[in-house]
């Protein structure tokens, strides 16, 4: 027998009462710190409030008393006082204030004097009249800032209130308001209460820094330390003064008990407050508490103990009976009954133990036969437990699974077990312990493959059930029975494969029996003949016959499929709506296994639109070959060999072969590219786009072409299209244009002036400019082409930019050329005159296309001209002075001789008359001298201004007839006059028409002796002009000085017919005249029988500039 | 002749204004001698000539100056002015019309055609 130990309800009731007890002791010790933790805190906060409440209300004492002391200070008349005091110390000042002062301390309770001292701390004036003239300078609350204090005077503690006195901002004395100390103490004990539990200590910091308690505590004691005090107020004091105001706990006091306190701080007079507990006083009822529980967990934890030995003692006796039955059964005597009489689980345990040993004895006899079926069953089966766990395999399922029978027998289901899906290879979940889950047959079959211990796929199907106990119809295990499915299954997949291929074939597949009778149409059939299934079952296939089709066909069919043979044809046949099809078929026999036939089977074809397509196809095919055959350009086909595969006639024209066969199959190289063979430009570049390039003839030409290549597919396979057309001509004309071209261009370069063409813009845009641009200006032609940056309006001289344009423009507007002369600003700085000529180019809207013109420079001639206008401007400003200069003498002479002439200077004798009348004469004539001299001066520098207007020449000339008709009356002459008709209007100065007409009516009657003057007009349209003569019977002219007649300073020789009067200048000043009118004179004489001078002036179109 | 004409003869040069002013008293006239245009400007304020001659160039106030003043003053507009010049030109002829000049020689001219010419706008004057 085993050996008594402690049984097991000691056992655990031990284990329970060991945990008990320290759970308690953790809770206890813990609520107990945290209990007095919230008992000091709440003392700490109680205490504080105290403190701070005490030093409130002190502060608040402290502050009105120096209130009041600033207003008594403040007062207008004590100030007055106070000044007329220090200015004059006299008593009855003293006098007054002090009554001032004493007002104040009998108005208020408790204050015991009010004191004012000067600055250095003499009192001047006390409500205490002995305390005048007193020194408080030595005193520790003397001071001259405000604050008040506590301090002891005379042994007795009192307040002292201290404000500085000023008078007109002005420091001038220090005001002492003096109270006992009994307020403050009856703050304190308001406060603390007459309890002894709560003390308030006050502690004051004194002279020295000793420490004052001027309100006695209440627990004092002389016995005690005072050193406490002195030691730790002194330093909480400190910190107070530095803000920090502590707290206490724990520490023991000057009695050497442990005591609880806060810190309050009066400001204003430097005074602790320390509110303070006796930690015994304030732990007393916590105490209390703690010890009661404790007295209540010992008593519970012995009742405790006692209760757990009873029952336990009760439960085990039951349980030790069945013990020693279960020893007995177990032994092997399955005869023997515990058999308690106890109603408890324990007896319930044991009658169910009694049941279980006789279940036991009838099991094992069933058991036997059980195992034996098991070893000869075909199929696998395993059994296992409730949990999966095998209990028993049987030989077949050893094989299938590979694992030996001890081996699986001690393993889990699912370890030995391993079954997948098929198809897609993942573990299906173990049958048997779905069957446990779910008290359910389980089956599996399909897919499902039983993977081996080797790694060994066999398709299975398998079955579990649960095993149920027979009684409570529990799970209380599983059996599990598979079989190998591997042959079936490949025969159903095989079955299923031809199916869908049957079922899903494009091509229509009939089965009929051996009678030609159909048994099956799969669906193409039924789609393409419109027949359905069950119309088509039980027909024959002569349903589709078109009857177009030769009868001996069909027979040749049966005779072929009947021997055994596969027939292959196409069948013109006829659908279900009648319409008309090709079909394409194969046709043979299906026989059983000893070679019977018992079906035909006809796969067959829909070929119709193939058929179609393929004829279609022919007919385009020939087409599009003719249409490329004859296309008007070279197509050639080339292979990535550059083996020329196929050419059209045109391509074959241009190689001037007469077979197409001479050229196809050689190389491309021989005809286009002079390129090597690997140099092909078209190859693995896409192709190339109007090359110009040149075919080799096969006569050795080579014939210009543009050729566009491109590499295209055709049956798979990529070639290279190339098209090309001839370009002989167009080449020709290219040179053409280039040749003149570059004879136009040479001819512009080398032209000695600027050739260009611009825009008709603001900014002359220039299209050309010959490069002579570079060596006039420094700039090269190109720049200014197309450039907004440099424009040749931008070179043009900034004064002559806009005129230049404008008149330009009005070339335009009038169609006529334009000529015009502007700077031009080269690029060294330098200005150059130039002359451009040029006109407006048309397009054909009519609009101003743009300008073509020449530039040439006209620099050296404009300098020329400049000069020579300098000149002639100085030539007639000094001819002008001298003139002057002379007609003033002249003037004198003149009238000096005029004077004596008229005899007013006395009388002349005839002699001295006819000398002082030839000095006369040659004055006059010096006084015309200088007058021609001046006018054709001013002719020849062109300063002289016509005014050209349209009018009628006859009419003055009439006009001068009429003017002259006198003097060449006086003369003697025949003056006639001759108008043209049909004169036109001309354009001339009248004054300097009259004045040519003047001189030569004058000459003409100067040199006609006697005779006849003519003037005469005509119109001369041929010319166009308008002539106007004047002929004489004259002395005429010698041929030989007519030429010289119109020059300057010239006087013919007349020989002794010589008249004096003449200028030499009159027929100068009269070409010059004719001239600036753009008309011409001349003079026609005989000499001795006349002479006649003539003048012509251009008739001219009346043309409006802007019309 | 119940007053004397008064002529204000307004010359630089000294030896043409000494023939003139000889010749104009021969012929009847009271001259008046101004040897430059600020001369022949107070001559005109304070004697008030009937007739002024003028020779164009002069120093200070030139022939046209005294012309204009004269022709824009109310006072004197109305005394006839004869030009003598040196200045032929067409141009310097219109330019002393138009100030105002009833006549213009050109230097030299004829003495006797200037006393035609004085009596002429004296008369219409009168």
């Amino acid at each position: 027998m085993m050996k008594k130990g402690f049984g097991i309800s000691t056992k655990i009731s031990l284990i329970f009462l060991a945990l008990f007890v320290c759970i308690l002791i953790v809770i206890f010790s813990a609520l107990g710190s945290v209990f007095y933790a919230t008992v000091r805190n709440r003392e700490i906060g109680r205490l504080q409030v105290m403190a701070d409440s005490a030093a409130d209300h002190i502060e608040t004492y402290l502050k009105k008393s120096l209130m009041g002391l600033d207003l008594v200070a403040g007062r207008n008349n004590l100030k007055e006082l106070w000044v007329s005091y220090m200015d004059d110390p006299r008593n009855e000042y003293l006098e007054k204030m002090r009554k001032i002062l004493e007002t104040a301390v009998k108005s208020t309770e408790g204050i015991e004097r009010i004191m004012l001292a000067s600055l250095d701390g003499k009192v001047v004036v006390s409500t205490d009249t002995e305390m005048r003239g007193k020194d408080i300078s030595g005193e520790s609350f003397f001071t001259t800032e405000r604050g008040a204090c506590i301090l002891p005077e005379n042994g007795v503690y009192k307040v002292f209130a201290v404000v500085p006195v000023v008078i007109d901002g002005k420091l001038s004395g220090t005001g002492v308001l003096v109270t006992g100390i009994e307020p403050i103490q009856a703050i304190i004990s308001e406060i603390d209460g007459d309890e002894i539990t709560d003390e308030v200590l006050v502690a004051v910091k004194g002279p020295a820094g000793k420490i004052y308690f001027p309100i006695e505590p209440k627990f004092r004691d002389e016995t005690t330390d005072p050193s406490w005090y002195d030691v730790r107020v002194s330093q909480m004091l400190e910190d107070a003064l530095k803000g920090n105001l502590g707290e206490l706990a724990g520490e023991k006091d000057y009695r050497e008990k442990k005591i609880i306190a806060a810190a309050g701080y009066v400001k204003t007079a430097g005074i602790l407050l320390l509110a303070k507990i006796d930690e015994e006083e304030a732990y007393k009822e916590a105490r209390q508490l703690v010890k009661i529980f404790s007295v209540a967990f010992i008593v519970s934890v012995m009742l405790f103990i006692v209760a757990g030995r009873v029952v336990s003692g009760k439960i085990t006796s039951s349980l030790k009976i069945l013990r020693e039955g279960t020893e007995i059964i177990g032994a092997g005597n399955l005869e023997h009954r515990v058999a308690t009489k106890t109603l408890d689980e324990v007896g319930e345990l044991s009658r169910a133990f009694d049941k279980m040993t006789l279940e036991l004895k009838n099991r094992t006899t069933s058991r036997e036969w059980f195992f034996a079926a098991l070893e000869g069953i075909a199929e696998g089966v395993i059994l296992t437990d409730a949990k999966g766990k095998i209990t028993t395999v049987n030989p077949v399922a050893r094989d299938m699974i590979g694992w030996g029978g001890t081996e699986a027998s001690s393993g889990w289901i699912n370890e030995v077990l391993v079954i997948k899906d098929e198809t897609t290879g993942e573990r299906i979940e173990d049958p048997v312990l779905r069957t446990l889950a779910s008290a359910q047959p389980v089956k599996v079959s399909g897919n499902a493959v039983l993977v081996n211990r080797l790694g060994k796929n066999v398709s299975v199907a398998c079955s579990a059930s649960p095993i149920r106990n027979k009684n409570t119809g529990d799970v209380m295990g599983a059996i599990l029975v598979f079989w190998d499915v591997t042959e079936r299954k490949e025969r159903e997949k095989r079955l299923r494969y031809l199916s869908t291929a049957v079922e899903q074939s494009p091509a229509c597949v009939v089965i009929t029996n051996k009678e030609g009778n159909i048994e099956y149409v799969n669906p193409k059939f039924v789609k393409l003949t419109g027949y359905s299934f069950e119309e088509a079952v039980g027909q024959n296939p002569k349903i589709l016959k078109s009857g177009k089709q030769n009868e001996k066909v069909y027979a040749k069919l049966w005779e072929t499929i009947i021997s055994g043979g596969e027939w292959r044809g196409e069948f013109l046949n006829k659908k279900k709506n009648g319409e008309l099809y090709w079909e394409s078929a194969s046709i043979s026999a299906i026989r059983d296994n000893v070679g019977n036939i018992t079906h035909f089977v006809a796969v067959k074809e829909d070929i119709t639109d193939r058929k179609r397509f393929e004829y279609e196809l022919k007919k385009a095919h020939d087409e599009v070959r003719q249409i490329l055959k004859k296309a008007p350009f070279g197509v050639m086909l080339i292979d990535k060999e550059r083996t020329i595969l196929w050419l059209n006639d045109t391509a074959l024209d241009l190689i001037q072969s007469d077979s197409v066969d001479d050229v196809i199959g050689e190389k491309c190289e021989q005809y286009f590219c002079s390129g090597t063979e690997d140099g092909c430009p078209a190859l693995n570049t896409g192709g190339l786009d109007n090359e110009e390039t040149a075919i080799r003839s096969l006569d050795g030409r080579e014939i210009p072409i543009l050729r566009t290549v491109r590499e295209i597919e055709i049956q798979g396979e990529k070639v290279l299209l190339e098209t090309f057309t001839e370009i002989s001509e167009l080449k020709n004309a290219q040179q053409r244009i280039k040749d003149s071209e570059a004879k136009y261009r040479t001819l512009v370069e080398n032209m000695p002036g600027i050739v260009y063409r611009c825009v008709n813009d603001s900014e002359w845009t220039m299209l050309f400019m010959s490069d002579e641009i570079q060596r006039l200006t420094g700039y090269p032609g190109s720049d200014f082409i197309n450039n907004a940056e440099r424009t040749f309006a931008g070179i043009i001289h900034e004064e002559d930019r806009a005129s230049t344009k404008k008149e330009i423009d009005q070339a335009f507007s009038s169609g006529e050329l334009y000529d015009v002369e502007y700077r031009i600003v080269c690029a060294d700085g330098r200005t150059v005159w130039v002359k451009d000529k040029g006109r407006g180019i048309f397009n054909e809207k009519g609009k101003i296309g743009w300008l073509d013109g020449v530039i040439v420079d006209i620099t050296i001639q404009k300098k020329a001209e400049e000069e020579l206008e300098e000149t002639v401007a100085m030539q007639t400003e000094f001819t002008s002075t001298v003139s002057h200069e002379l007609r003033t003498p002249l003037t004198t002479i003149k009238a000096g001789v005029s004077i004596v002439l008229d005899g007013i200077a006395g009388k002349l004798n005839p002699e001295q008359k006819d000398f002082l009348e030839t000095v006369s004469r040659n004055v006059d004539r010096l006084g015309r001298l200088i007058n021609d001299v001046l006018d054709f001066q001013r002719l020849k520098s062109g300063k002289e201004k016509f005014v050209m207007e349209p009018g009628d020449i006859n009419k003055v000339v009439e006009e001068n007839y009429k003017d002259m008709q006198a003097e060449a009356a006086d003369r003697g002459l025949n003056f006639s006059v001759v108008l043209g008709k049909d004169i036109p209007e001309i354009m001339f100065d009248k004054d300097a028409i009259t004045r040519v007409l003047v001189n030569l009516l004058s000459n003409a009657f100067k040199f006609t002796e006697k005779g006849k003057v003519v003037i005469s007009t005509a119109a001369k349209p041929e010319e166009n002009v308008v002539e106007v003569s004047i002929s004489d019977t004259g002395c005429g002219i010698k041929e030989s000085e007519i030429y010289k007649l119109f020059d300057e300073y010239v006087q013919l020789d007349k020989g002794k017919d010589r008249k004096p009067g003449g200028t030499g200048l009159g027929l100068a000043i009269c070409r010059k005249l004719i001239m600036a009118h753009g008309g011409r004179i001349w003079a026609e004489s005989e000499y001795g029988k006349g002479s006649r001078f003539s003048f012509i002036l251009p008739i001219q179109e009346r043309r409006d500039p802007r019309g | 002749m119940p007053e004397q004409v008064k002529i204000l003869l307004s010359e630089d040069n000294d030896d043409i204004r000494k023939i003139l002013s000889m010749r104009l008293e021969v012929a009847g006239y009271k001259v008046l001698q101004a040897r430059d245009g600020e001369e022949a400007m107070e001559s005109v304020k304070k004697e008030k000539p009937d007739i002024v001659v003028l020779d164009l160039m002069m120093p200070k106030l030139s022939g046209f100056e005294v012309c204009r003043m004269m022709k824009f003053d109310d006072r004197y507009k109305d005394i006839p002015v004869i030009v003598l010049s040196a200045l032929e030109q067409q141009k310097d002829r219109e330019k002393a019309f138009e100030t105002g000049a009833d006549a213009y020689f050109i230097k030299p001219f004829d003495l006797g055609l200037l006393i035609n010419k004085i009596q002429e706008l004296t008369l219409q004057e009168g």
